[in-house]
Parts: C-alpha cells; sequence; structure tokens
C-alpha cells in the first residue's frame, strides 16, 4: 500500500494542531534564529573592509563585540527553541501513543493472537520514537534550512546578482541530487524495520519462557536461534547504513564541486573589481555555512525515509479495523440475564468448525456447568458471548437481546468472565483490581476484598490500595490471584458471569475455600462455569456436555446425576472408581 | 577530570577488552578515521592560499585555478574516506552491539533469576538501547581519535600562524571542558531517570498487550490507555529536561566558538591592517576554528560527549548487569563469537550415558524466602530413589512451585544443598538439565515456531523418539485434526492451541528428552479427566513394564489429582513452606489432617 505524501502531512497536522500557539513559538524563534545567523558574516565582511580600509581602529573593536552579542543572543535564542520543539513532539508523539495503544486493544482478538506484545510494543514505542522526531525537527530544519537558504539568497543578490544565481543553482541541484540519492536506501531500511521487530518480538517470546528453556536443556539451541534471528537485524542494518552513505558521498561530491566554482566565479568577480575581498569572503562564508543546514536537510530527508516506513506502519495499524462492530445499542436490563444460543456455528479457520449446531437456553439466575474435553468448543463459547469473535452462523441473546445488536462496551459491561490466568500489572493494587477505573471509589473496592475473603491479605499491605504490586505479581499465590480477579469482576457487578477453568491450578482445599467467594460472586446472577472437572460443576443447575463442537448431553443437574445412563452418570463413576482403585 | 564515572582502571579493561574483540576492525576505523578528519585540514590551507592570491599580500606558490583543481581533489578523496569510514565504523558498532547483546542474552537464559525476568518489554528496551549505550564509548573514541589529531595538527598551523592570537582565541575551551566535566554527574541522573521513565513505559506496553483480553472483556481500554497516559506524560517531562540539558551544553559549546571569533576580530584589526595577519590568515582561522568540519573546539565538543558517553554507558551498563544473577558487568563484556558470518554454533546432542544415571537425589534444608513477602519455604528436606514417584501436594500459597524452583536453580536458594548421587550440585541450572533432568512448569511458554520445533527445541529428530513422546502426551489425536501435521505453526506463545493442547505440547517436549528425573507442577491442569487419565497412565506405563531400575525414570510431580496420588510411593504434604508430613496415600490419610482436608476436596466431587 502507496500513502501519498499528503497523508504524512495530515498525520502531522492532526497532531499538531491542538497545540498551535506552542508551534506558532516554535516558528518565530526559527526565524529569530535564521536572522540572526545571516547577521554575523556580515559583520565579518564590514570588518574585513574596514580592516584594509583607512578607518578608525575604534570600528573594528566595536565590530568584534557585535559579533560577540548577536552570537550570545543566538543561543538563547536556540535553546529556547530546543526546549519548545521537543515539548510539541513529546506532546504529539505522546498522544499519537495514546491512540495507537487505544486502537490496538481495540482490535480483535484474532488480532491479537497473530502479534505477539514484543511486536506490538515496537509499533507504538519503537515506531512513535522515530515520528517524535518527524514532529519536531523534520519541519523546524526543512524550513529553516529553506528561510536560510532565501536569506543568503537575497541577501547576496544585493551584493552581486551572478552569485546569488550560481547559489541558487547549486542549492537546488545539491537538493535535488540528494533526494534522489536517498530513495535508493528506502527499501533497505523497510527491511531493517522488519528485521529489528522479528528480533524483539523473539527475544519477548524467549524471555517468557525461560524457565522451559532451561529446563529443557535448550540454552544453546535458542542462542542459535538468537545468532539467526540477530544476524539478520545487523546486516539489513549495516546494508541500509552502507547504501544511504553512498546517498552521502554523491551529495558532497555535488557541494564540492559547486564551492569549486563559486571560488573561480568569485575570484573572477573580484578581479574584475566586481565585488569586494570581504565580499568574496562573505560568499565563501555563506556557501560553508548553508552547508551545515542543507546537510541536516539531508538528514532529515534521510531520517524521513525510515519516518515514511514508520508511518506506515502506524497506518496500517490505524486502518486496521475490527470486525466486531459496535451494534445500534439496544439496552440491557439490569440484574441477572437469561443466554439464549440458536444454532451457532462457528470456526477460527474455515474448514475446521469448532462449534456446531449448538443451541440452548439459560434463565435469568441459573448458573450452568459446562463439561467437555479440552479443544472440544468450551472457551469459544465464552469468546462468542463477549463477541470477542461472531459467529459463523445463529443467533447469541442476552437478556432476550440479539447481541449484535448491543454496544460492545455495553454487552461487555454485563458480563464477567475469570479465567484460569490472572494477569496481574505492575501497578497499585486499586488499578489492578479496579483495572484502572477511576470512577470505583475507594469505599467500594474494600467492600469488595472484604466480600470476597481477601481482607487478611488487605492488612498485610504496606501501603493499602496504592501498594505497588510487581510485575508479574511477584510473591502472590495463586489462590490470591484468583481472588483477585473474582473481585475484579466483582465491583463490576455483571448479570453474568462466566468461570472459565477459573480454579483448575488450585488445590482442592484452597478451592472449597473459595467456594464461598465463589457463592457471594454467583448470588443474583446468571452464570456459566466452564470446567473439566465435575467437582468445580456441583453448583450447577444445569449441565451441558461439549464433544467435537457438539452438544453431546444437556439437561438438569439432578435428572441428569439420576439417569444412569447419562454420560455424567458415567463421568461421576469414573471418578468414584478412581478413589476406590 | 577528576569525576569519571567508572574508575580508571575498570575502564582501561573495559577498553581493553572490546578493542581486543575485533582489533582488525577497530586498526581499520581507526586509519579510515584519521584519514577523514585529517584531510580537512588541508581544505583550510588551500583557502588560505586562494584569499593571499587574490589579495596578492603574500606570495604564493600555486596560481588560483591550481588552488580550485586542488580543493576538488582533496574533497573527493576525504568523500572516499568517508565512505570506507562509514561502512567500517557501521559494522564494528553492530558487531560490538551483538556481543554485548548475545552475553546479555546468554545470562538471562543461563541464570538470571525468574524474578528479574518478569517483564519482557522492560528487558527488551533494555536489549535495545542499554547496549547501545554500552558500547558508544568505543566507537565515539574513534571518532575522537582522528578528531583528536586533526585538532592537534590545527594547533600547530594555527600557532605557526599567530600564536598571540591563537593562545587568546583558545582560552574559552579550557573553561568548557572544565564545566562539561563538573556537570557530568547531572548528565548521568537525567540519563538515569529518562531510561526509568521510559522502561515503564515500554513495561507496562508489554503488559497491556499481554493482557488484551482481559482488557477487552473488561471494557477497560481506556482506562488502562489513561493509565499509560500518565506514564508517558512522566517520561516527556524526563526527556525534556534531558534534551534541554544537552542543548545547553552544546550552546556553551557554541558560545565558545562565538567567543573566540569575537577575539580575533578584536585582535586582529590592528594586525590586518599593519599587514602581520592577511585576510588569506583570518579566513585559515575561521576554517579551522568555527566553519569546517575539523575545528579545535570542536574537539572539546568531542570530548565532552566522549564523557557523556562514558556515564551513558555506565548508565547502561549498570541497567543490563542488573539483569544478570551476581549483578556483575564482567559477564556482559565476555569475548566470544557473534556468528554475524559463517556457519551458525551447532547445536551439542547429548547422549544418555551411564554418568547421567540417578540412585538417588536428597534435598538438604532447603530453604528460601521471597524478598516482598518474606514467604516461601523452610527447612526442606527430601529423598528421592531411582525409579520412585514423588508427589508434592498442599494447599495454594503452601510452597509447592518455590520448592520445585529453588531446587531447580531458577530461584536463587537462601540455604541448603542438592545431593545428586551423593554429590551436592553446585550449579543447579546448568546441571539439572536433559538428559539428567527436566521440567515443565505450571503455566508451560510456547514459541511461535512450528509445533515441532516447539517439542523438540533443537534436539535432532533422528536421534530420539518423537512419536513415542507425542503418544506418551496425549497429542496424536489432536495432531491428526491440524492440516499441516506436526508442521503448524502455532501462533504467538501457542495462542493457536487450545489451553489443554499447550499444556500436552509441553509435556511432549519434556518426554521427548527422556530425563532421568521428570519434574511436572501441575501438568494436567487444563486437561479433562478423561485425557488426563490417559496421560498420566502412559506417562507412568514405562515405569510398570520395565523392572530393571537402571532405565525407568523417577518423577517428582506438583499435584493434587487423586490419580497422581495414588501412583505415589511418597507424598510430601506441605503447608506454610515447611513439611507437614510425608508418607503413602493410605498413611497420610490416617495420620495427616492437612491430607485428609486435601483429599475430601476431591471427595466431594463424589460425595454430591
Amino acid at each position: 500500500m502507496k500513502i501519498r505524501h499528503s497523508r504524512y502531512w495530515g498525520l502531522l497536522i492532526d497532531y499538531l494542531k491542538p497545540q498551535w500557539p506552542r508551534v506558532l513559538l516554535m516558528v518565530l524563534l526559527l526565524f529569530g534564529s535564521i536572522g540572526l545567523q545571516l547577521i554575523n558574516p556580515l559583520i565579518v565582511r564590514h570588518f574585513i573592509d574596514t580592516a584594509r580600509s583607512t578607518e578608525a581602529l575604534q570600528k573594528l573593536i566595536q565590530a568584534g563585540l557585535l559579533f560577540i552579542g548577536v552570537g550570545l543572543v543566538h543561543q538563547v535564542v536556540s535553546a529556547i527553541s530546543v526546549y519548545v520543539s521537543s515539548d510539541v513532539s513529546w506532546r504529539a508523539t505522546n498522544r499519537l501513543r495514546s491512540d495507537l495503544t487505544l486502537h490496538i486493544l481495540g482490535l480483535d482478538i484474532s488480532f491479537h493472537s497473530t502479534h505477539t506484545p514484543g511486536e506490538l510494543i515496537e509499533r507504538v514505542d519503537g515506531d512513535v520514537d522515530r515520528l517524535a522526531n518527524f514532529f519536531s525537527q523534520f519541519v523546524m530544519e526543512i524550513l529553516g534550512g529553506i528561510l536560510l537558504s532565501v536569506g543568503t539568497l537575497i541577501v547576496l543578490f544585493y551584493e552581486d546578482w551572478r552569485l546569488s544565481a550560481i547559489l541558487g543553482v547549486l542549492v537546488t541541484v545539491y537538493l535535488m541530487v540528494h533526494i534522489r540519492s536517498q530513495l535508493i536506501a528506502e527499501p533497505y531500511w523497510d527491511v531493517e524495520r522488519q528485521t529489528s521487530a522479528d528480533l524483539s518480538s523473539f527475544l519477548e517470546e524467549r524471555l517468557s519462557g525461560l524457565r522451559d528453556i532451561r529446563a529443557n536443556g535448550a540454552i544453546a539451541y535458542v542462542m542459535r536461534r538468537f545468532h539467526e534471528v540477530t544476524r539478520r537485524a545487523v546486516l539489513s542494518k549495516f546494508k541500509a547504513d552502507v547504501i544511504t552513505d553512498v546517498g552521502w558521498t554523491i551529495s558532497h561530491i555535488v557541494f564540492a564541486v559547486g564551492f569549486a566554482t563559486v571560488m573561480g566565479l568569485s575570484a573572477y568577480l573580484f578581479q574584475a573589481d566586481a565585488i569586494t575581498i570581504g565580499t568574496v569572503y562573505l560568499v565563501l562564508h555563506y556557501l560553508q555555512m548553508l552547508h551545515a543546514p542543507l546537510n541536516r536537510i539531508q538528514r532529515q530527508i534521510e531520517d524521513f525515509q525510515m519516518v515514511k516506513v514508520s508511518i506506515r506502519r502506524v497506518r496500517e495499524l490505524m486502518l486496521t479495523k475490527p470486525k466486531i462492530q459496535d451494534g445500534p445499542g439496544a439496552v440491557l436490563p439490569s440484574g441477572a440475564l437469561s443466554v439464549e444460543c440458536e444454532d451457532i456455528s462457528f470456526s477460527y479457520q474455515p474448514e475446521q468448525p469448532i462449534l456446531k449446531h449448538l443451541s440452548f437456553h439459560l434463565r435469568p439466575g441459573k448458573v450452568l456447568g459446562l463439561l467437555g474435553r479440552t479443544g472440544s468448543g468450551k472457551t469459544t463459547l465464552s469468546r462468542l458471548l463477549f463477541r470477542l469473535y461472531d459467529t459463523s452462523d445463529g443467533m447469541i441473546y442476552l437478556g432476550d437481546t440479539d447481541i449484535r445488536n448491543l454496544q460492545l462496551s455495553d454487552l461487555r459491561r454485563h458480563i464477567g468472565i475469570v479465567t484460569q490466568e490472572v494477569q496481574l500489572f505492575q501497578a497499585s493494587v486499586r488499578d489492578n483490581l479496579t483495572l484502572f477505573d477511576r470512577t470505583i471509589e475507594d469505599d467500594r473496592v474494600l467492600a469488595g476484598l472484604r466480600a470476597l475473603g481477601l481482607r487478611d491479605w488487605y492488612d498485610t499491605l504496606p501501603d493499602g490500595l496504592d501498594t505497588e504490586l510487581p510485575s508479574g505479581g511477584g510473591g502472590l499465590s495463586a489462590g490470591e490471584a484468583q481472588l483477585l480477579a473474582f473481585t475484579r469482576v466483582f465491583l463490576r457487578d455483571p448479570g453474568l458471569i462466566i468461570l472459565d477453568e477459573a480454579s483448575s491450578r488450585l488445590d482442592p482445599a484452597t478451592e472449597r475455600h473459595l467456594e464461598r467467594a465463589i457463592d457471594t460472586l454467583l448470588r443474583n446472577r446468571t452464570a456459566i462455569i466452564i470446567a473439566h472437572r465435575l467437582s468445580t460443576v456441583q453448583r450447577a443447575d444445569e449441565i451441558m456436555i461439549l464433544e467435537e463442537g457438539r452438544i453431546r448431553e444437556y439437561g438438569e443437574y439432578e435428572n441428569l446425576v439420576a439417569n444412569r445412563n447419562s454420560i455424567l452418570f458415567g463421568l461421576l463413576r469414573t471418578g468414584l472408581e478412581e478413589f476406590l482403585a | 577530570m577528576k569525576t569519571l564515572p567508572l574508575n580508571t582502571e575498570k575502564k582501561r579493561h573495559y577498553f581493553w577488552r572490546l578493542i581486543r574483540f575485533s582489533p582488525m576492525l577497530y586498526g581499520l576505523s581507526f586509519i579510515f578515521s584519521l584519514a577523514y578528519y585529517g584531510l580537512p585540514l588541508l581544505i583550510g590551507l588551500i583557502i588560505r592560499e586562494f584569499f593571499n592570491a587574490l589579495t596578492g599580500e603574500t606570495p604564493v606558490a600555486f596560481d588560483l585555478w591550481t588552488l580550485v583543481i586542488l580543493f576538488l581533489g582533496t574533497r573527493l578523496t576525504i568523500q572516499m574516506f568517508e565512505q570506507s569510514y562509514a561502512a567500517t565504523y557501521a559494522y564494528f558498532e553492530g558487531k560490538l552491539q551483538t556481543l554485548i547483546r548475545r552475553n546479555l542474552f546468554k545470562s538471562l537464559l543461563q541464570d538470571a533469576d525468574i524474578h528479574s525476568v518478569q517483564n519482557p518489554g522492560e528487558i527488551i528496551n533494555r536489549f535495545d538501547d542499554d547496549t547501545q549505550g554500552a558500547v558508544a564509548p568505543i566507537t565515539i573514541v574513534i571518532e575522537l581519535s582522528g578528531h583528536a589529531l586533526s585538532a592537534l595538527i590545527a594547533l600547530v598551523v594555527l600557532l605557526r600562524v599567530n600564536a598571540f592570537i591563537t593562545l587568546f582565541a583558545f582560552l574559552p575551551m579550557i573553561a568548557i571542558v572544565a564545566l562539561t566535566n563538573g556537570l557530568g554527574q547531572r548528565i548521568q541522573t537525567y540519563r538515569r531517570v529518562n531510561r526509568e521513565a521510559t522502561g515503564r513505559v515500554s513495561g507496562f506496553l508489554g503488559e497491556l498487550f499481554g493482557a488484551a483480553q482481559v482488557i477487552k472483556v473488561a471494557t477497560t481500554e481506556s482506562n488502562a490507555v489513561h493509565h499509560f497516559d500518565g506514564l508517558s506524560e512522566t517520561r516527556r517531562k524526563a526527556v525534556i529536561k534531558e534534551n534541554l540539558f544537552n542543548q545547553l551544553l552544546a550552546s556553551m559549546n557554541s558560545t565558545t566558538i562565538n567567543l573566540a571569533m569575537g577575539v580575533i576580530l578584536i585582535l586582529a584589526g590592528e594586525m590586518m591592517r599593519g599587514g602581520v595577519f592577511t585576510v588569506g590568515d583570518f579566513a585559515l582561522f575561521v576554517n579551522y576554528i568555527a566553519l569546517g568540519q575539523v575545528s579545535v573546539l570542536g574537539f572539546a565538543n568531542w570530548l565532552g560527549r566522549l564523557l557523556a558517553a562514558f556515564k551513558q554507558a555506565d548508565v547502561s551498563l549498570k541497567r543490563l548487569s542488573e539483569l544478570t544473577a551476581d549483578g556483575k558487568q564482567e559477564k556482559l563484556l565476555r569475548l566470544g563469537p557473534v556468528y554475524l558470518r559463517g556457519p551458525f554454533p551447532s547445536v551439542p546432542f547429548i547422549v544418555k550415558n551411564r554418568s547421567h544415571h540417578l540412585s538417588r537425589l536428597e534435598v538438604e534444608e532447603l530453604t528460601y524466602r521471597y524478598r516482598d513477602t518474606g514467604r516461601g519455604i523452610e527447612n526442606i528436606n527430601l529423598s528421592l530413589d531411582a525409579g520412585t514417584v514423588t508427589v508434592i501436594t498442599g494447599r495454594v500459597g503452601s510452597g509447592k512451585t518455590t520448592l520445585l524452583e529453588v531446587l531447580l536453580g531458577h530461584l536463587p536458594r537462601y540455604t541448603g544443598t542438592v545431593y545428586w548421587n551423593g554429590k551436592p550440585i553446585m550449579d543447579a541450572t546448568s546441571f539439572l538439565v536433559p538428559p539428567r533432568c527436566a521440567y515443565t512448569p505450571q503455566v508451560p511458554r510456547l514459541f511461535s515456531d512450528a509445533l515441532r520445533e516447539n517439542i523438540l527445541l533443537g534436539l535432532p529428530e533422528d536421534n530420539v523418539d518423537l512419536p513415542a513422546a507425542i503418544w506418551a502426551a496425549v497429542m496424536e489425536d489432536d495432531l491428526k485434526t491440524f492440516k499441516s501435521g506436526l508442521d503448524t505453526v502455532i501462533g504467538p506463545r501457542g495462542v493457536r492451541l487450545s489451553g489443554g493442547q499447550r499444556q500436552r505440547t509441553a509435556a511432549a517436549r519434556m518426554l521427548v528428552r527422556e530425563p532421568e528425573l521428570l519434574v511436572f507442577d501441575d501438568l494436567s491442569s487444563a486437561l479433562d479427566v478423561e485425557t488426563e487419565q490417559k496421560l498420566w497412565s502412559r506417562v507412568f506405563e514405562q515405569r510398570e513394564t520395565t523392572a530393571n531400575s537402571l532405565l525407568t525414570s523417577t518423577y517428582l510431580v506438583v499435584s493434587h489429582r487423586p490419580i497422581a496420588l495414588q501412583h505415589a510411593d511418597n507424598i510430601v504434604v506441605l503447608k506454610d513452606g515447611k513439611i507437614e508430613a510425608e508418607g503413602t496415600l493410605e498413611v497420610l490419610l490416617e495420620t495427616c489432617k492437612e491430607m485428609q482436608g486435601l483429599w475430601r476436596g476431591n471427595m466431594d466431587v463424589v460425595g454430591k
């Protein structure tokens, strides 16, 4: 996908507009700085011509002092300018990071299952970092370079139009050649970005699996893979660097030829008495002075190649739209919700159906125990209820409303889920419980902790709710983590709760300890308890057993237990036999 | 230069090592740097001659047009060297960075405390930026050498043209060197604050994207981003502070150049009138001091950059070495191949032999406490005979997983010893690996490769019994449903598999290694009853059919599942980090209250 140039500016304008006063200040400082830069060589020219004349010596000393004064003011202006421009760029890119993060979180879960956190970090932080430069430096340098060139041409025009003309031609040719020669490097930077992202996601995954690697004696193997991935990243960067440098060499040669030409021309003009020796000095000084900003323009253009790649990646991400969209916004009643599935089918990949023609109806306030082997589609069903995926076929009703008619936020607000894995953040206990929702008051959080039996744990925290949990939750036991997850859901007060193997990692004793918490959690709510252990679904009013995406058995718990031919009965007996063996 | 960040001894050491790492590349970059920075001095001299030829004040050796040609020739030569220099430099820098990355990664894999690797996002950040920071001084030294030499020559030339003006113009330089050095401490502080703020930002992003589903189903996306904004804002402030500070330092450099120029103007006026100082001389001074690529004050600038780079490198190395087990920089700077060229390192396959055989594993007085909570395990004594099954059980939080991780060396143990056949194990992480021992953690991690790769992890397929491991792990039916079978790519962290499939893949990964000692932590938590029974019976099958104890494996298992408890030769009941009781299921059910409690939990299934 090729993005037109206007798109780059579009991104620039979107993020600079809100802080236009600062941008204006940035531009004013730029004008001031350029003006001051043009004055000093004029002072020197004046100095040389005066020194070679017979005017008073006093004037030479004045020129020296003036030179120092102008220089000092220029430095002050530059420092303020750097401050303002980095402020502008960081405000802008922080907003972009924020928008991107929100956008990524809004993308379908299928997107997240194909992109590692490491890769996404690289997108949000790495790519946007490159843009930080773009936001402030790019415009400043390009505009500054152009202003300085134009200013120089105007000053020289008053000296001799021929000098001005040749300088103008030189600057134009120089920039054109450079932009051309830089385009060669663009595809190489594309490759560089990709290989560097590959390295990041490689590292992220391997570091997450440190235990697994060690314990399986796979260090040598992982190191070899590391070298493979690293070699690609290092060499692609090297290649891009060298090719970029070829562009530089070409431009430098063009500049050198131009400088030699100006030397010749000004020598000719001096000998023809058209200009003074001071002016010869001025021309060469300006030319050398222009070299730096023109180089910076070069550098900006060079960076722009990388920035373009980054912008493209950012835009690609922004243009990735979630397939799952908000419904028109029907309203759900509060309190326990009924759940109804009507002939639903679903597959992640075509021709590999996970759920096949599933129908059931769960009345409000009832508890459904969902049993089945791993891979039978239990978790998938819960994902469908949340609309993390949409069904391929069939309808799901929540509180008698088609879930596709609901706004996603409204739908998800009414459902709570606790899974086996509890994700904890390096943030305060409060943020971990409320998931950063500041509208939940501390009193409610504390009440929740008490209701779910975490009060004792809370009392051990040094700073109460402000206590920072280390990343990964360190030191928190699995049971406590699970209770934390229960509290999270409890605080959101949903009408339907899904427990997806919530306690499968807990020992029976702790599990029993949790029973009370689960009682509290499920009170006056509809619930679906997904499990592969029978003990977990004892509290169910209804049982559904899934096998290969179909309902094998569905009915009231009591009826099934009483029926010697039911699968549930069989399963219970298997368990029994196991204990009696 | 009294406040150098690394002490001199350490610095020399650091330097010497990294230079010795690739002397050829270093030498080449060095030579190219000298040429690239030295040759522009000729340009200043040519310009001087050019002006002198124009004004005719002093006799000149070349006519105007020869000078123009000379100018062009010199420029082309400089460019040639620039190209060679840039290429060598880039490769050298890449190679150095790879060395440090390799050392860091290897050290993380081998012996980092598991808890310091909780947040990979933050570590990746260090991988990128801090490794770059750590090698920066080495490459800057190359540039600095070129600058130093050219500055020295420039100084001699200027002194010979006019010693008086030169000396006065150079006074400000001394001031700037002193100032930059005095401010060094602050550079380091700003740098650290900035890096920490940046680490928080990327760390949080990693956690956030890792928990995308939790955030989505809780519809708390915007709240989480709001929290993220707070971290970003802290970083913005840190970055701007650092930028502004660096800019002020740079401004000071420019100001000294400006002052030097002013001094020249004030002093040269009278001399120019007297003809002692020509316009050409003036142009030479300006060229060397302010305008040219080479300037004496530029050297001061570079020296400042080097000092700053050293300080930043120190911060970076500290941040990197924090991640290693002993916190020392030693390991990070260890030299070794980086494989940017040629064949990749081979992965050794260790054939199991008698020396790997386990006859007895003993654990003596093992104690570990978590730093933040003070919980852990205390005074654990265990003994495992060859061919036995030992099950560790207990409530959540009783220290089961901690015990395994301390035993295996993933957590640094406080006190105690583990004996393998009566000999103490010195370095558990490198000793307790296949074919001696393999381990499947509670939440096994898989990688975004093919299923085959995930199970083998580098084992040569011909030397192992992959189908047997897959069968023992009850994966054979799942495999049939995958279109590409073992070549199925399973997505980041294995997300394309179900929880149970992930667990069984991890089991296969362990079983294919046929270790003497198999350690698994709650292997069956995501499995249904039927699959679980199959798994356990297949895993234990070989044990029951083989009489020869040399061929059987020994099992150390954390579980509270009845089937595991029933298979156990010995059950260890943990409570609050201590061994509450030990024995067979029968005995424990009679004597141990804790065991009865745990067992009743299981029995409740049947009770209802």
